[in-house]
């Protein structure tokens, strides 16, 4: 936390916080010396020490910088053409409102020409009803762009507070990953979007890196820091604030008065992936450059010859993108409806017998179908946590 | 040979109690005759012969698999008196002398380098020497002594030979290169940035004696646990287009080619086999930094998750494994259209020079919509004249004619000089101390090539380097060999970009 003085010379740590007292001597020897300019030269006084390079800026150059470098990612990986119709994924955490917000703000300033609505995902997690809900309206109502939400329940009739109920806390992340990246492919297709972009930032995308190594999942690897995934027929989804660090989305959104939802998933902490964050929130204290440095190693990447990597098809069941003849998010309902609800997690062995089973039952019979969405209208409640996002691209 | 089924992941079961074999009772679960004196994986029991037999296999399979070894091949051990080296000094010593079929055949000799000057207690270097090399002469080898000061020096002393009249002073070196020495790893401001930069010259130091002794493969007793904690923390440095010719079991350093054979060995394994072999370690004099660095923050790591995940090293190991590195040119770009003179834009190195400070491929040749140029352009937003602002107006009006491309370049060019200026405030040559690297003539980093600034040593480095030189404090302290290297190649990058349209 580094000491920062406001306006009326109270000390605010860089989130806004009232500095503890036990590091009043450092402060009171700091506001007695002048007050540190701005690095860019602009004379003005710096209010906030950037955590991704160190320097010191004033509000202004920081919001300017900020802003700068997303359009400069957006540009220079030639995201968006003219005319595009972009569904911003919204779960109402720091993420989406800021990508809402600084979507709209490029739009305008840099005319992109891009028409946006913003989609959000109701997994059903009872204790976020009010708020998330509040403030993906409230998003929609400040800056004017419509939303649609797709609930769990319509889509696959179950929702994540039965899931936990029939299969405990252990696999609870992945029914909901699976099951949310297909909502939002659901959703886009109901809307008939033409690109999707989501608020992953520098750190969910060193984190994923880490937790790839460490589970050895080479062709996830190769993948994951692409800044935009998707293949022939599905929606592309790109990732603007690929480069953008956490703490300088938190401090836009500080600063802009930008005002959002934060809590954590009540079933998260149990997930493997809490290790390589905790990994890398501590190697991003030792050396701040890390993050990027991490994406960096990943971009490098590339597999060995002879070494095999799953091909991607389509799904027998439902038609939609999978590496294996029937996806994942199948298995996991079959596994659901039938009373199985370890199917799916853990050996793939055991789901190939049953559902040889159950192809060879429905030969005769019409191809099984998940129930198809319907048009939802804004009155369905959204439900959302920010801290387990989707992170499997 | 076994091999796990690469498709499916490797799905994390957290470890239950171990097995409990001090009753005695427990038997062997290879030959079911011995009680147990090994437990291995968590629950696996062997006896003493059974695990001695399995730790030889890995050595041997190891080596043997690649065909990489040929009968009458001469290769120089690096060995630093650690366990690992002790045990690799133990399977070499009686895989050589095993008649029949199964011997060995190769020559080794072993190369030990002394690094007492920079550790915590230099005074007790000369008398590591002595233990570890004749350690090493007991098993009837040749050892040779070398330093690592000798990396600073401008005609490295090639390493001497050690033999039963070993006197201290014949250990080659000098105070004035101890001193460059210590001076150029305080030079940098972090623990991890040291750790980094001491690794880089104590490879440099290893290939250069390979080469001045004329051998052209290398033995390193990096185990399966030290690899892993290099895979992760590689990546974490922006190491990760290295990370092949840090782990693979073959890699090749330009002439000389670079072999781990311990590399599918866990540490545990080696401690278990030098408890039952009973094998001396001594643990030698080495840069040991006291406080976190990235290094040891993962070591820390891996080590807690492997109690409660047993399967985390061998799974980062294959991973690591299974990687190659793109090459600089060709490497993921986002842009929808890559066309082939997308890296030559922004950064200056385009071509195959290798790495000044660390040998390896340059890998920041890379399209815009990359990590690399993210930093760049950030570094250039966070200090910034006022007259960017008045960019922005330009901007506005030219990106709806559609030409993003003019003002990336235009930005990134900017980035440069103004690059130039913030570096020519940070550091001074100073020019008493050096004679041989300037002339006292300052000059912009375009023009005259005397002076070597921050900047020009930058663009010749790799991602990796960039970072531990971005920490340094005094440019002028880096190896003279390194800024010769680094000056040469920059007056051939000259020479080269005046007759680029004649070249075919």
């Amino acid at each position: 936390m580094n000491p920062s003085t406001n306006k009326n010379g109270c000390v605010l740590t860089c989130c806004g916080r009232p500095a503890p007292t036990s590091q009043s001597s450092v402060i009171s020897t700091l506001s007695d010396k002048m007050p540190i300019k701005c690095n860019t030269g602009c004379q003005k006084n710096a209010v906030l020490k950037r955590p991704k390079t160190g320097d010191a800026l004033c509000k202004e150059c920081f919001f300017w910088a900020f802003e700068e470098e997303v359009h400069h990612t957006i540009t220079a990986a030639k995201l968006f053409t003219p005319g595009d119709y972009v569904a911003i994924a919204a779960s109402g955490g720091k993420d989406s409102t800021v990508l809402a917000y600084i979507m709209k703000l490029l739009n305008d300033r840099y005319n992109y020409g891009l028409k946006l609505v913003l989609l959000s995902v109701d997994e059903g997690i009872t204790g976020y009803r009010d708020d998330s809900l509040e403030t993906v309206k409230r998003n929609e109502q400040q800056y004017d762009i419509p939303l649609k939400v797709v609930s769990y329940e319509e889509l696959y009739g179950w929702t994540m507070d039965r899931i936990v109920q029939e299969t405990g806390r252990k696999s609870n992340c992945t029914f909901c990953g699976v099951f949310r990246r297909q909502a939002l492919d659901r959703g886009a297709t109901l809307l008939e979007v033409d690109k999707i972009v989501t608020g992953h930032n520098a750190d969910d995308i060193a984190e994923t890196v880490l937790m790839n190594i460490l589970r050895g999942d080479i062709a996830r690897l190769q993948r994951c820091t692409a800044l935009v995934t998707g293949s022939e027929g599905a929606i592309s989804r790109s990732k603007p604030f690929k480069y953008t660090y956490e703490k300088e989305i938190v401090m836009y959104a500080y600063f802009k008065k930008l005002d959002y939802f934060s809590t954590e998933c009540i079933y998260s902490p149990n997930a493997y992936r809490g290790y390589a964050r905790a990994f890398l929130k501590d190697l991003e204290k030792i050396r701040a450059t890390t993050i990027i440095d991490i994406i960096h190693s990943g971009e490098c990447f590339s597999v060995r010859e002879g070494i095999k990597l799953p091909t991607q098809s389509t799904c027998e069941c439902c038609g939609h993108i999978s590496s294996q003849p029937i996806c994942k998010a199948c298995v996991l309902l079959e596994g659901l409806n039938k009373g199985k609800p370890k199917l799916g997690i853990g050996k793939t062995s055991k789901v190939r017998e049953h559902m040889n089973e159950i192809i060879n039952e429905k030969l005769g019979d019409e191809p099984k179908q998940i129930p198809q969405t319907t048009i939802t209208d804004a009155g369905i409640t959204a439900t959302h946590h920010n801290k387990n996002k989707n992170l499997d691209f | 040979m076994c091999s796990v089924d690469p498709d499916e992941l490797t799905v994390m079961t957290r470890a239950t109690g171990g097995l409990d074999i001090s009753g005695g009772d427990v038997m062997c679960r290879k030959c079911g005759e011995s009680a147990a004196e090994v437990v291995l994986r968590v629950k696996d029991a062997y006896c003493r012969l059974c695990f001695l037999s399995y730790f030889v296999h890995k050595f041997r399979s190891t080596i043997g698999k690649s065909k990489q070894i040929q009968p009458g091949d001469r290769v120089l051990v690096a060995t630093s008196g650690g366990p690992s080296s002790a045990a690799l000094l133990h399977l070499i010593r009686e895989g050589l002398n095993e008649n029949s079929h199964k011997k060995l055949r190769f020559e080794p000799v072993f190369l030990y380098v002394d690094e007492s000057c920079v550790s915590n207690s230099p005074k007790t270097g000369p008398e590591y020497v002595e233990k570890i090399c004749s350690e090493v002469i007991s098993r009837d080898f040749l050892c040779y002594v070398t330093s690592l000061q000798q990396v600073m020096a401008p005609e490295a002393h090639p390493p001497v030979l050690f033999t039963k009249e070993w006197k201290e002073m014949n250990l080659p070196g000098s105070p004035d290169l101890d001193k460059k020495l210590c001076e150029l790893l305080t030079s940098c401001r972090s623990i991890s940035a040291q750790q980094d930069l001491h690794e880089q010259l104590r490879h440099k130091v290893i290939l250069q004696s390979a080469h001045d002794l004329g051998y052209t493969k290398v033995f390193f007793a990096d185990n399966s646990t030290k690899l892993s904690i290099n895979i992760l923390s590689q990546v974490a440095v922006g190491r990760g287009s290295q990370l092949p010719s840090r782990v693979h079991f073959r890699a090749l350093h330009r002439d000389v080619e670079v072999y781990r054979p311990m590399r599918e060995i866990l540490e545990y394994e080696i401690q278990q086999y030098i408890l039952l072999h009973g094998l001396t370690i001594l643990p030698a004099p080495s840069f040991n930094p006291e406080g976190t660095s990235i290094v040891s923050c993962t070591e820390e790591f891996i080590l807690g998750l492997q109690k409660d995940f047993p399967a985390t090293i061998p799974t980062v190991f294959r991973t690591g494994d299974k990687l190659m590195s793109t090459s600089s040119g060709s490497s993921k770009c986002s842009t929808p259209d890559v066309n082939g003179d997308s890296g030559s834009k922004s950064t200056a190195n385009v071509n195959n020079d290798p790495c000044v400070m660390c040998g390896s491929q340059i890998d920041t040749g890379q399209c815009e919509a990359s990590a690399f140029i993210a930093t760049l352009v950030s570094q250039k937003l966070s200090c910034n004249h006022p007259s960017v602002h008045t960019l922005q107006q330009n901007s506005t009006n030219r990106i709806s004619d559609g030409k993003s491309k003019m003002i990336l370049n235009g930005e990134v060019n900017d980035s440069n000089e103004l690059k130039n200026t913030v570096s020519k405030t940070e550091d001074s040559c100073d020019c008493s101390q050096n004679s041989d690297c300037c002339d006292g003539a300052k000059s912009t980093a375009n023009s005259g090539l005397k002076l070597l600034t921050k900047d020009m040593i930058e663009d010749l480095l790799c991602y990796g380097c960039r970072i531990i030189l971005k920490e340094m404090t005094e440019v002028q302290h880096l190896p003279v060999k390194m800024k010769q290297t680094a000056a040469e190649l920059e007056r051939r990058r000259h020479m080269r970009a005046h007759i680029q349209d004649f070249l075919l």
